[in-house]
């Protein structure tokens, strides 16, 4: 038990420290890069009418106060607030969060619905069968393509064939939810298509080693259906890698979304994001990005720790 | 009105907020919900721009995407007719007693949003506001050299110049000499960089940041029975396609787009849509430095080659689709300079060759520094293939928005030594020769060179009203003058698009020729179809 706890209070400590470090990272970089707030507003205002702003938006002082300030704000829930609307950021990122959490989440689920079958079946049809080599190729070409590209000729096909989809309308689901579903499908078909690739490339080469283990081999000689072995071994046993791999994907979709979201006019937390990066609103994209960073860092530390809790052998090498 | 409170925020403030943001995504509550606006009678319209409108003080407004937002909000003294001429608008007419005085007459039933009568008072104040130094305002040149602004009684004001200044009827219909609230300002219950309460015929009810706007008529504007359309949805789009896709299926009505190579190409496949092109008088501009002392371009010969190696017309039908015309400092809308009288704005690539040999710098490369638009790629590749043909090499640099925006505009010296932008040409053609007086400018004091005979006929004209004799004289000494500068070439002028579905307005005349941007113009008159 004390190793359990103790184990489970390195890993917070460690998600804490990365997180700190990573404020400090993107404070600097969001202050260092060329062109702050003031001039990206009134680039023709005169140089005293530029620093009346900035004294008055609390601009002005040393960086590292202005860090420390941020800092002891955020630490206390405190995000501050966006320099173009004045709004909380808290308040501007609650209503687009679910924008994205739902891309995220359906695009997880697409990757699942339609990876992990073809990665099934791929690897029962083992090597150097015409369906593996057709799913490798898939499987590559699915994990290299940028899924902005893909976006990209989405939007063009589908703004000029709408086939049934529509491409920067988003209709909240309330309002309608098959013309919220009908905006939603191209974004998420761009985002799922790394995730779709990735879960079967795992699937596969998962069930492709499992079927030369002996108690598959012992299970058919045993006369168990195909199905009876691939509920039994294969879907159990390939759920710990594609877990690992999901919860890695799914704090890349939280920050991923940012390209798609803007490409598909969609209102999530990534298209505010760029947009504020654009504009120099250092508030918004410094909660943005640690919000996003403590997503994955989160999520990191919880597969980590159910890995700890599920099997004593990972919590070794903390205890040693 | 919107209205934008500061509160402290706690840990569980935060909490709740995403709790509630959470349970929103469940019912679909989300960041688009606004988009349901309601109708009523008049009906409503969904209105799709590629940029957010970031600036809402209409005095320090400095970008066309924000003065498009701001022209349904606010309104002017002045305001311009279809051909740019200068008609009553919160002023319901004026007289000059003498050259240097404007007497102003102001609407007895111009109200604002919030139902108060607008009063000669907020002219005052407005005035006053855009015209003093701390506020910032770039555009505070562009009203003269004013000496004293006051009202006489409830209803006239009266502007006293230190000597006559021609555009000044024009400048007061930009949305930048918009008329603020000014009681409401003064006491604190309006801040105008945070939220828009203005006289126009159309007031914010809802804004989501970089998603979209909800405008809806104002019941108080002065022009009875005016806005027919009850409510306009703005929504920002970034993506072309996304406008077209929203164009072609009907949940966009209105669409605009940036000049860009080929929008007229996208649109041309989607059927039952009105395409306006009109004509404007901003102008795409080749900066050259001549400040910076490593720039090649202090050499005023090497620039007066390099503007005489420019193909203008290729420009317009690569970059453009064959949309726009070349131009002079004073573009063709103005018929204010006999372009045949200038020495350096024809293409004569034996002639650039000459001087780029007179110049003594021989063949040099030079860093060409541009913002991440389309257009300017374009233009910046045909300017390389233009200079290489007399030997120079332009190596181009794109850079993200703000970080171009602080290079061009705000270093001193601009440490670059070429670059592309735009300036709006506003509606009289002494405004921009503005620009090429640094000292005055302050913005372009970091590439354009002091030039103390140039000053000179930049005041006389914009000293000269429009109907003195010596007026034309002096506009082409001027567009002379600043054609052998070369500092900012003029290059052609920016034409931008605005479609709209046939088949969603009985009436809506958006042709005009444009000199602020304002896309929507006429808006307030146009009728839906039942």
């Amino acid at each position: 038990m004390r190793g359990l706890v103790g184990f489970l209070l390195f890993r917070v400590l460690s998600a804490s420290v990365t997180l700190l470090g990573l404020t400090l990272v993107v404070f600097t970089a969001m202050h260092l890069i060329p062109g702050d707030f003031t001039e990206v507003l009134v680039p023709r205002g005169t140089p005293e009418f530029r620093k009346a702003l900035a004294e008055r938006l609390g601009l002005d002082g040393p960086l590292y106060w202005q860090y420390l300030t941020w800092l002891k704000n955020l630490v206390s829930g405190d995000f501050g607030a966006s320099l173009i609307t004045s709004q909380p950021v808290w308040k501007e990122f609650a209503g687009r969060l679910p924008v994205t959490m739902e891309l995220a989440v359906l695009s997880v689920a697409t990757s699942i619905a339609i990876g992990a079958p073809l990665g099934l079946i791929s690897g029962l049809a083992g090597t150097g069968r015409f369906v593996s080599a057709i799913s490798r190729v898939f499987c590559g070409f699915t994990v290299s393509l940028p899924d902005f590209f893909l976006g990209t000729i989405f939007l063009y096909v589908f703004s000029k064939y709408a086939l049934g989809l529509t491409v920067g309308d988003f209709v909240p689901l309330s309002v309608n939810p098959e013309a919220h579903f009908r905006g939603m499908a191209l974004p998420v078909l761009s985002l799922s298509l790394l995730g779709i690739g990735t879960v079967a490339a795992v699937t596969r080469e998962t069930v492709f080693t499992l079927s030369d283990q002996d108690y598959v081999f012992a299970a058919t000689v045993r006369g168990r259906s195909m199905s009876q072995i691939v509920r039994r071994h294969f879907v159990r046993n390939a759920s710990v890698p594609l877990l690992t791999v999901i919860s890695i994907y799914l704090g890349y979709l939280l920050g991923g979304s940012i390209l798609i979201e803007q490409l598909f006019s969609l209102p999530g937390i990534g298209r505010y994001i760029f947009q504020a990066v654009q504009a120099r609103d250092y508030p918004v994209v410094q909660a943005g990005v640690v919000m996003i960073a403590a997503a994955f860092v989160l999520t990191n530390m919880l597969t980590d720790i159910a890995y700890g809790v599920i099997d004593p052998r990972m919590r070794a090498g903390h205890e040693h | 009105m919107i209205k934008y409170q500061a509160s402290s925020i706690t840990r569980r403030d935060t909490i709740k907020a995403f709790i509630l943001g959470g349970a929103a995504a469940a019912v679909g509550l989300n960041a688009g919900a606004g988009l349901a606006a309601g109708q009523d009678a008049g009906g409503s319209i969904v209105w799709a721009k590629p940029l957010e409108s970031n600036l809402y003080d209409p005095h320090t407004a400095i970008l066309g995407t924000s003065w498009e937002l701001l022209d349904l909000v606010y309104d002017g003294l002045t305001a311009l007719d279809a051909n740019m001429k200068p008609v009553p608008c919160l002023a319901e007419s004026w007289e000059q007693p003498d050259p240097s005085t404007y007497v102003f007459k102001i609407r007895t039933d111009a109200k604002f949003s919030n139902g108060r009568n607008l009063a000669a008072e907020d002219v005052v104040g407005s005035l006053k506001r855009l015209t003093d130094p701390k506020t910032g305002s770039f555009f505070r040149l562009q009203m003269g050299k004013i000496k004293s602004i006051s009202s006489s009684d409830a209803k006239t004001v009266t502007v006293a110049f230190e000597e006559p200044y021609a555009p000044f009827l024009s400048s007061l219909a930009s949305s930048m000499a918009s008329i603020l609230p000014m009681k409401e300002l003064s006491e604190g219950t309006f801040d105008p960089m945070k939220e828009m309460l203005g006289s126009g015929p159309y007031k914010v009810v809802s804004h989501v940041q970089d998603d979209h706007w909800v405008l809806e008529r104002n019941e108080h504007y002065w022009q009875a029975g005016l806005p027919k359309i009850s409510t306009i949805t703005v929504r920002i789009m970034p993506a072309d396609q996304s406008r077209i896709a929203g164009l072609r299926d009907g949940s966009i009505d209105v669409a605009s787009f940036e000049a860009s190579p080929d929008v007229g190409l996208l649109l041309s496949g989607v059927q039952g849509i009105d395409v306006i092109q009109n004509p404007s008088t901003s102008v795409f501009y080749l900066m050259l430095n001549a400040v910076w002392d490593k720039s090649p371009f202090r050499n005023k010969k090497l620039r007066q080659a390099v503007a005489l190696s420019l193909d203008k017309q290729k420009m317009i039908e690569v970059a453009f689709g064959g949309i726009g015309e070349v131009s002079s400092v004073m573009p063709p809308l103005f018929k204010a300079c006999d372009v045949d009288g200038l020495q350096f704005y024809k293409r004569d690539v034996e002639k650039a060759k000459a001087l780029l040999k007179e110049s003594g710098v021989g063949k040099i490369k030079f860093r060409f520094d541009i913002g991440p638009t389309t257009a300017y790629s374009v233009l910046a590749q045909l300017i390389k293939d233009n200079v290489a043909e007399i030997g120079l090499d332009a190596e181009i640099s794109v850079s993200d928005e703000p970080s171009w925006i602080k290079k061009i505009w705000v270093d001193n010296p601009s440490p670059t030594d070429a670059s592309i932008f735009w300036f709006a040409g506003y509606s009289d053609p002494a405004m921009v020769p503005l620009w090429f007086n640094p000292q005055l400018a302050g913005f372009t004091a970091g590439y354009v060179p002091e030039d103390p005979e140039l000053n000179t006929k930049i005041d006389r004209a914009r000293g000269l009203s429009q109907d003195d004799p010596a007026r034309p004289q002096s506009l082409q000494s001027l567009c002379s003058a600043i054609d052998e500068a070369a500092t900012q070439i003029p290059l052609v002028t920016r034409i931008d698009t605005v479609a709209f579905r046939k088949a969603k307005f009985a009436k809506f005349n958006t042709a005009h020729l444009d000199g602020y941007g304002n896309t929507l113009f006429g808006v307030e008159q146009a009728e839906l179809s039942q």
